[in-house]
């Protein structure tokens, strides 16, 4: 059984699926002490004989440039179900590329949306922050179902 | 102006959709779940339908069935973040042009509708029709000039007779591409998009598992397995080959028989015997004279589960469909003879179906000449 993947492949396969899509590429950095900022989660399950989770997490701000990105339009003009959206995708993207590291052969699930940005407890599990110039998103993945 | 309907749960992936067609001057209909894209074919038709696998209410490969069921013939090019394999193989089953592997870049979007749609550089038709990226085989792969090249099989491996030794045992339908270097593969696959990819465990220089590593980010839905010579214990070395991100590893020598398992693993497995409902399908054999005897002999094997699946379902009946089987028709009687016992076994009766000529010659044999048949599945149904 191939270990989750560590923080510098996440941060690659994040990235992939960003400068895919958008353009944008992610460096990964030291997380910061205080996560400030309102977040949000993206949680999609991949159950199957290995469950696990996959988040994906970004602050207001970035989750408003990446949504302006994806929907090529104003800042201004996105709104919280757009943010949701974009977040949700991403993080289905990114489950894709992270099942495949895995050769897992079970089937996504369908990404839920929750506030915050809370790593789960339960081991093992393997982060990490990623960066482009001021956008920021926070991937996790653990072994398991969704945390409650 | 071309129509296309796009369905997709993300509203974000509609739009990046939109606007790309934009380019093309296509009419963009928009559905969020399959339900509700069936629900607008009802009064719209289309040129095209670009489909998402994985959404609520009715996901992709559901919606695609039903569409099919009601003889509409739209074109299909399928987007998922799906790799799985049996999703891909069912839905080529089911008659999509094309697919898309998310993340995809905007241009290869473009490029595949304007080649589903058959239209030119501008937007506009083309005045002949050009290849679909899919086959009509499924693992086949075709090339692009304006994309990636689809392949089946990559080899890297510093011996060059290995790549041939390969390339001798794979049937002809399975596109392959080899070359003798790490450097060459990391290129190779720049180039090409790969479903199977064989790293030499061995490379000189060169640590392999780091080299699948750095292929992942590539080919992120390549399968890897290592190429090694036989290992005195081989199941402790495919546990460390897994260790480093591979999923099997094919020993050397390369033996008929441990392609024919690879093929089997990779590529033929979920279209040996296909189920919708009770209807079981088999698939046509293209390999070797002197192998079918195992094929068959798989295959019976892979009946049992199939046939309790069905049971359990409450069907009183199994339809076996016999259209794509084109060889062997000597082995094929006692396959029948033996589903048809197990299908007994578990209270369900029996019904093949196929076209006039192999009613004909499945009736000479003792094995099947007493089992009904019919020329169509709604014969069939009706007889039930």
């Amino acid at each position: 059984m191939k270990p989750l993947p560590d923080a510098q492949t996440l941060a690659r396969l994040v990235s992939n699926v960003t400068s895919t899509m958008l353009g944008i590429s992610f460096k990964p950095v030291d997380a910061p002490p205080e996560m400030g900022g309102v977040w949000r989660t993206a949680l999609l399950p991949i159950p199957g004989a290995r469950p696990v989770v996959v988040g994906l997490a970004s602050e207001f701000q970035s989750s408003q440039r990446l949504s302006a990105a994806m929907f090529s339009c104003k800042e201004a003009d996105v709104d919280q179900p757009m943010r949701d959206d974009s977040l949700r995708e991403l993080a289905n993207m990114t489950a894709g590329l992270v099942k495949s590291a895995l050769g897992l052969d079970a089937l996504l699930g369908l990404p839920v949306i929750k506030d915050g940005a809370t790593v789960p407890q339960r081991k093992p599990v393997q982060s990490v922050f990623v960066r482009a110039e001021s956008l920021g998103l926070f991937l996790w993945v653990s072994e398991g179902a969704i945390p409650p | 102006m071309p129509r296309v309907m796009t369905v997709d749960d993300s509203r974000a992936v509609r739009s990046i959709i939109a606007k790309q067609l934009a380019s093309l001057h296509c009419e963009v209909d928009e559905a969020e779940d399959g339900q509700q894209a069936l629900d607008k074919l009802q009064d719209i038709s289309v040129d095209l339908i670009l489909l998402d696998v994985t959404m609520p209410v009715m996901d992709g490969p559901t919606m695609l069935a039903k569409l099919r069921e009601q003889g509409n013939h739209t074109p299909v090019v399928m987007l998922t973040s799906e790799s799985k394999r049996s999703i891909v193989a069912e839905a080529m089953r089911q008659g999509i042009d094309d697919y898309i592997l998310k993340p995809f870049k905007p241009e290869e979007l473009v490029d595949k509708v304007r080649r589903a749609l058959k239209l030119g550089s501008e937007g506009v038709p083309a005045p002949e029709r050009r290849e679909s990226v899919v086959s009509s085989v499924p693992g086949a792969a075709t090339a692009s000039s304006e994309g990636k090249q689809f392949i089946d099989v990559m080899v890297i491996d510093d011996m060059e007779n290995v790549g041939k030794r390969v390339r001798s045992l794979l049937p002809p339908h399975v596109t392959m591409h080899s070359v003798t270097s790490a450097q060459a593969g990391v290129a190779a696959c720049r180039e090409r998009v790969c479903r199977v990819i064989l790293i030499d465990y061995d490379l000189p220089d060169v640590n392999s598992g780091q080299l699948a590593d750095q292929l992942r980010v590539i080919e992120p839905h390549a399968v890897f397995i290592a190429l090694a010579l036989k290992a005195q214990n081989a199941k402790a070395f495919i546990e460390e080959a897994r260790g480093k991100g591979f999923i099997d590893v094919l020993f050397k020598p390369i033996s008929p028989e441990s392609v024919e398992d690879f093929m089997l693993q990779y590529f033929d497995k979920q279209d040996l015997l296909v189920r919708v409902e009770n209807v079981l399908t088999i698939s046509g054999y293209t390999g070797r004279a002197d192998r079918a005897e195992r094929h068959f002999k798989r295959l019976e094997g892979l009946f049992g589960a199939e046939l309790e699946t069905i049971a359990s379902a409450c069907f009183e009946d199994v339809v076996v469909d016999l259209s794509k089987v084109t060889t062997n028709i000597d082995r094929l009687p006692r396959l029948l003879a033996a589903v048809n016992e197990r299908a007994g076994d578990v209270g369900l009766k029996v019904k093949l179906l196929g076209n006039a000529e192999l009613k004909k010659m499945l009736g000479g044999y003792e094995e099947t000449k007493g089992m009904e048949f019919s020329a169509d599945l709604s014969e069939a149904a009706a007889a039930a």
